[in-house]
């Protein structure tokens, strides 16, 4: 037996012996994938459980998440399971035939108290596991925007990034001919939903923008000859004048934590920039050149302030300090024009509309660093401007307008497009529509 | 598989009266009959991302540049990335990747996964992970006389972004 033991020990040191000095011929094979696929995700939403109400619900999910770009519907119609709302765990051999990578289930119910239970549950199909689970209760008018917020789960979920389904435009709306337009403050969902008039269309407006924190709108309004900004009050109606300036007041925005409100004020042909105190009201100037200042637009940490200004011979963008200190100009493209830029609320880029240029004589939407660099197109028409955010800095909306007709009017219409220049789509309007300004996500 | 925490509830935010998150529903996924033996594949699976911690002795050629290009373009179709994320290129997911003989892949074990607290790194981890678990794109077309070769490999997810 110990002679084995030993003719074994032999042998394992040989095998030691001969293996180490080929462990360095050879290693674990490595790859990287540096080119992926960047189509949308298949995703199966078979209707909730519920009734009327639940088919409601999957609908609106469903189109947020396709409008989104990001994920692809699947065709209810290939389901396998024609019962799977509530079939938990869901049988997931039946939606990997039809190769959707992820698959939501929910179910709607109505309680004595006359509210819903809404819960919905989103599955990885490959990895067969649940990724997460939510249930609201909710009065039944609220249903949509609940079908809104389990949108934004998913969303979250999947991207690691807030969502914006649950959010507003506030836009312009247009009626009329060119030389007697009739221009209204309009708001409805993000998706086109709810859609109501603000004011009536006596005052022209235009530029609303939303407050970051509160259910408040800036805008521009001659309701008293004059142009000035006004804050309006969403919730109550409320409409009063920002500030007592001598002059004309306009291009307004909120600062990132709504305390303040940016605005130009014009006298005698010279436009600067002042920052006013919504709480003690009090104006402060932050620039002071015989240039146009104007379309301010501060960074989410407030330090910083991108505006455009014509101050070096054509107009182009600058970033100075919150307090008006050390303006820098940013943008640089022969003798193109740039104008109002947008801070991303994320604070990595900053939106702009640009004519001329590398572009010839059309117009663009494009977005930049804060330093300037990486300058990218993204939309291009013959009328595109007024680029605004969505509360996540993946989306923006801008206002495309087409060539006009021989009466002077041209179809004009606010459009989406993710920051990576795809997925472009029209959002349904009543009527003509522009300057469009996304609200943050609804409180 | 262990199942994931709950997910954490919804911010206050969306706390109106009339509007309430009740609960975040846990993972009632129960396992189905073929787990037992999906446990034992990944025990062997875990058993052999140990051993190949250690130096290992291989003989015979090395997998050829063209042969590594084939499994890179069988699995790209199946790299679903989400190119607008922030810091996209930073999202560099890696795997250790256990085949079976016929190509198909038998686990894939996540070799950075500390990075995952980052939502935006997890996000980019699971479409890396269902790449790899996606049935479309495989069996891998490699050449079976060089499974020791092949058997398990190494697989960085790393998005080069116009």
């Amino acid at each position: 037996m110990k002679k084995l033991h030993s003719a074994l020990a032999a042998v394992i040191i040989a095998v030691m012996a001969f293996a180490v000095p080929d462990v360095a011929m050879s290693e674990e094979p490595h790859l990287d994938m540096n080119n992926p696929n960047v189509e949308p995700l298949p995703i199966a939403i078979p209707e909730f459980a519920g009734g009327e109400v639940a088919h409601d619900m999957t609908q609106v999910v469903s189109a947020d998440l396709e409008r989104s770009g990001l994920f692809r519907p699947l065709d209810p119609r290939s389901f396998v399971d024609k019962d799977a709302a509530t079939r938990t765990p869901p049988n997931f051999n039946d939606w990997r035939v039809i190769n959707a990578q992820l698959l939501v289930t929910g179910t709607v119910e109505g309680q004595n108290d006359g509210r819903l239970q809404v819960e919905f549950r989103l599955w990885d199909v490959l990895d067969e596991q649940q990724m997460t689970g939510v249930r609201y209760t909710t009065t039944p008018q609220n249903w949509r925007r609940i079908a809104h917020i389990m949108a934004d789960a998913i969303y979250k979920r999947i991207t690691g990034e807030d969502g914006y389904f649950d959010t507003r435009i506030v836009y312009i709306s247009e009626t009329g001919p060119a030389n007697k337009r009739i221009k209204r403050l309009a708001i409805m969902d993000q998706d086109g939903a709810n859609h109501r008039f603000l004011t009536d269309g006596r005052a022209l407006v235009l530029t609303p923008r939303f407050s970051p924190s509160t259910q408040e709108i800036t805008y521009l309004s001659y309701a008293r000859g004059v142009p000035r900004v006004y804050l309006f009050n969403i919730d109550t109606g409320q409409q009063e004048v920002l500030g007592d300036f001598p002059g004309m007041t306009f291009a307004p925005r909120f600062t990132p934590d709504g305390n303040k409100v940016l605005m130009s004020l014009a006298i005698d042909g010279n436009s600067d920039i002042y920052s006013l105190d919504l709480r003690t009201r009090q104006a402060t100037r932050l620039t002071d050149s015989p240039a146009i200042d104007t379309s301010p637009s501060a960074s989410p940490d407030g330090k910083q302030i991108v505006f455009n200004s014509d101050r070096g011979g054509t107009q182009q963008l600058y970033v100075m300090n919150a307090d008006g200190s050390d303006p820098k100009r940013i943008s640089f493209d022969g003798d193109a024009r740039y104008g109002t830029p947008v801070w991303s609320p994320r604070g990595d880029l900053i939106a702009f509309t640009k004519f001329g240029g590398s572009l010839g004589g059309q117009f663009s939407i494009g977005v930049m660093r804060p330093d300037g660099s990486g300058e990218r197109i993204l939309a291009t028409g013959f009328l595109v401007e007024g680029p605004t955010w969505a509360p996540n800095g993946r989306v923006l909306m801008f206002t495309r307008q087409g060539r006009t007709d021989s009466s002077g009017n041209g179809r004009s219409r606010i459009y989406s497009i993710d920051l990576t220049g795809h997925n472009e789509r029209e959002v349904v309007t009543p009527q003509d529509a522009s300057d469009p300004a996304w609200s943050p996500l609804l409180p | 598989m262990p199942a994931p925490p709950p997910e954490k509830p919804t911010p206050p935010a969306k706390k109106k009266e009339d509007m309430l998150t009740d609960a975040m529903l846990a993972n009632l996924a129960k396992r189905s009959p073929v787990d037992s033996q999906e446990k034992a594949q990944k025990q062997t699976a875990a058993a052999e991302q140990r051993a190949s911690d250690q130096p290992r002795a291989r003989l015979g050629p090395q997998l050829t540049t063209s042969e590594l290009d084939t499994i890179r373009e069988q699995l790209r179709p199946c790299w679903l990335v989400d190119v607008g994320a922030r810091d996209a290129q930073s999202l560099t997911p890696e795997f250790r990747v256990f085949m079976n003989p016929d190509g198909t892949i038998r686990d894939a074990t996540q070799l950075n996964p500390e990075r995952n607290s980052d939502p935006f790194f997890q996000a980019a981890a699971e479409a890396a992970r269902r790449a790899l678990h996606n049935p479309t794109c495989q069996p891998l077309k490699l050449p079976p006389e060089k499974y020791d070769l092949w058997k398990t490999f190494t697989i960085t997810f790393a998005p080069k972004i116009q």
